[in-house]
């Protein structure tokens, strides 16, 4: 169990299993800036797209071509189900008051994330489902890394950055910044409000497919019903970041993922799921604004 | 309209009372269950509907009570050798209330840093966690792990489905009291403040961590009393029973379906609540979730305050025209 090697394997193992929840989380927090709502069936976003991602992979037979030939369909599919998602149930709660949005928006999502686990359960089992990808593991001495997990860490990275450019540089990113600062005067300015919004619910939704496949690519286990629990770890990773800031978010994973696979490495795997909801609340009682909050 | 209101109030307490002795057994246990959860609403409401937070995760203060006072009448009836029913009752209810409510109490500290939706969700998160935690192999030895935990047989053989259903009428009246004076206390009035505006509320004097505090642990201790009814009604239960999510739902859609922040609204949610969950558990258990969510999105897209919001429509209709 003490293993120094296995200690270092299981924290490389959370670096990229951070970095997924991380692409998770920023997509949450996208949408919960912009819309200012907080989406709990993202998690069985994640779920959907890594389940039909096993599916597709298991049809065509190879698992880096197929791995790769779903993530070119469910991407494009996600960001049309996530605009259609806003201007079908969100759109029409935004006219509310604050805490008339919150009740609505949270019966409605979770009302989708039960609708969800129900279809996923009918259609692709209940079973726990992971995909192996064969290519040689990394030797350095003793230390054994699958090398997909480099491959894992190196897509995140580029995404985290083409996210970056995106919001930094495109009308579209800078609309969704200036929605999040402040909703009435960047509807004066005339930025479309419902748009952007629309948009934004796509972008989050693109992020849940990508890490729901990468989570299903790295051998992580997925069932229909992990849905709630990835977006309750979603949560977590927002809160002790900090929320509204991306590097936060980034942190906030690493420190969840690493988190994660030491308790299954040194205290016992069933434990890991319970780790999330202890960090929140060792966070929120110790520094409630996040480890980068001031 | 007044004196509709007391004969209204009267027929539904003698109703109810002699429902218990008439109604065969297998309605009186739907009874049970219809008050259970209208406490269960009815408690979730002083969170959800006075005071705005949405604490989704109630339903581990039932679950909580269920589980103490389980315990409290074995560990009496093995240790104290007790197996009177009215004896050891009394302080295994005690026990699921003031256990209910220390727990609340811990949790609101780290729990009200957060507001609105962050609350919510990792209110929801703490029902994954409480589950994990009975359900442990460490805590087994108490808790019965998975398998769950069961009544002392020879206590369980003292109760009866009638026994229960009474208890559980008296507890559904003192929620519904405890409900209709805080509506109408200063507290219920702070707590209102909070729902409005919480910025506003902080300047203008209210205390608003004691009121919130204050009004997380009433409604925990509540759900702890209306656990501890389900365990001696049902002398069994497991983590998988009290600590679902889709149980969990149950208080906060009854509230809102009904139409929170009324006595009468949970009330008229838990009668059609019961009766649809329990036709749909009977005749299409595979298809409950699905249309659980349907009922969830329906609820959530219609007019917040539920069924009571029609009401008024129909009455200020009525009165315009006549």
């Amino acid at each position: 169990m003490s293993n120094p090697i296995f200690i270092v394997e299981s924290v490389i193992d959370g670096i990229v299993l951070g970095g997924i929840y991380t692409l998770i989380s920023l997509g949450l927090s996208l949408i919960y800036g912009v819309a200012g709502v907080l989406n709990i069936s993202h998690g069985d976003m994640v779920v959907l797209a890594g389940l039909s991602a096993f599916f597709i992979t298991s049809a065509i037979g190879v698992p880096s071509l197929g791995l790769v030939i779903a993530a070119s369909g469910i991407v494009p599919m996600f960001l049309v189900v996530g605009v259609l998602l806003y201007y079908g149930l969100i759109k029409p709660l935004t006219k509310r008051t604050k805490q008339e949005l919150l009740i609505g928006a949270i019966l409605v999502t979770i009302g989708l994330s039960f609708i969800i686990q129900d279809l996923a359960a009918t259609f692709f089992g209940t079973l726990p489902r992971s995909v192996y990808i064969g290519f040689e593991p990394l030797k350095l001495g003793e230390l054994v890394v699958p090398f997909f997990r480099i491959v894992t860490f190196v897509i995140i990275v580029v995404i985290a950055v083409f996210l970056w450019i995106f919001l930094k540089n495109t009308f579209t990113g800078m609309s969704m910044r200036a929605v999040t600062n402040n909703r009435e005067v960047a509807l004066s300015l005339g930025i479309p409000i419902h748009g952007t919004s629309a948009i934004t619910f796509g972008t989050g939704a693109v992020l849940a497919a990508l890490g729901g496949i990468l989570y299903l690519a790295n051998g992580f286990p997925i069932t229909p019903f992990v849905g709630l629990s990835l977006t309750v770890k979603a949560l977590t990773v927002i809160v002790i970041g900090g929320t509204g800031r991306l590097i936060g978010t980034v942190i906030g994973g690493v420190v969840l993922g690493v988190a994660e696979t030491l308790t299954g490495a040194i205290i016992s795997f069933y434990w890991a799921p319970a780790i999330s909801i202890i960090i929140l609340l060792i966070v929120l009682m110790i520094k409630p604004k996040g480890i980068l909050g001031e | 309209m007044k004196g509709v209101k007391y004969a209204l109030i009267i027929a539904g307490f003698i109703l109810t009372s002699s429902l218990g002795i008439l109604a065969p057994t297998y309605y009186v246990s739907l009874l049970t269950f219809m008050l259970l959860y209208g406490i269960l609403a009815l408690s979730y409401d002083i969170m959800g509907g006075l005071t705005g937070y949405m604490n989704l995760g109630h339903i581990i203060f039932y679950g909580i009570g269920a589980y103490v006072f389980a315990l409290t009448i074995n560990t009496l009836f093995s240790v104290a050798g007790l197996s009177h029913l009215p004896s050891i009752l009394f302080p295994a209810f005690i026990m699921s209330m003031i256990t209910a409510g220390l727990v609340a109490l811990l949790l609101s500290y780290p729990l009200f840093r957060l507001r609105g939706f962050y609350f919510a969700v990792a209110s929801l998160g703490l029902i994954t966690f409480t589950s994990i935690l009975f359900s442990s192999p460490e805590l087994a030895p108490i808790t019965g792990g998975f398998s769950g935990i069961t009544l002392n047989s020879s206590v369980a053989n003292q109760t009866s489905p009638q026994l229960s259903y009474y208890l559980a009428l008296v507890f559904f009246i003192i929620t519904g009291s405890v409900h209709f004076l805080l509506r109408r206390s200063k507290f219920g009035l702070n707590l209102k403040c909070i729902k409005e505006d919480e910025e506003i509320s902080e300047v203008s004097g209210i205390h608003t961590f004691r009121n919130k505090q204050l009004a997380l642990i009433c409604s925990a201790m509540l759900a702890g009393i209306a656990g501890g009814c389900y365990m001696l009604f049902q002398t069994y239960t497991n983590p998988r029973f009290v600590f679902s999510i889709e149980f969990a739902f149950l208080p906060v859609t009854i509230a809102l379906l009904g139409g929170s922040g009324t006595f009468i609204g949970p009330l008229i949610g838990a009668i059609i609540f019961t009766f649809v969950y329990q036709f749909l558990v009977v005749n299409l258990p595979s298809l409950t979730k699905l249309i659980l969510g349907l009922v969830l999105i329906g609820v959530g897209m219609g007019a917040s305050r539920g069924l009571m919001e029609i009401y008024s429509l129909i009455l200020r209709r009525r009165d315009n025209t006549s």
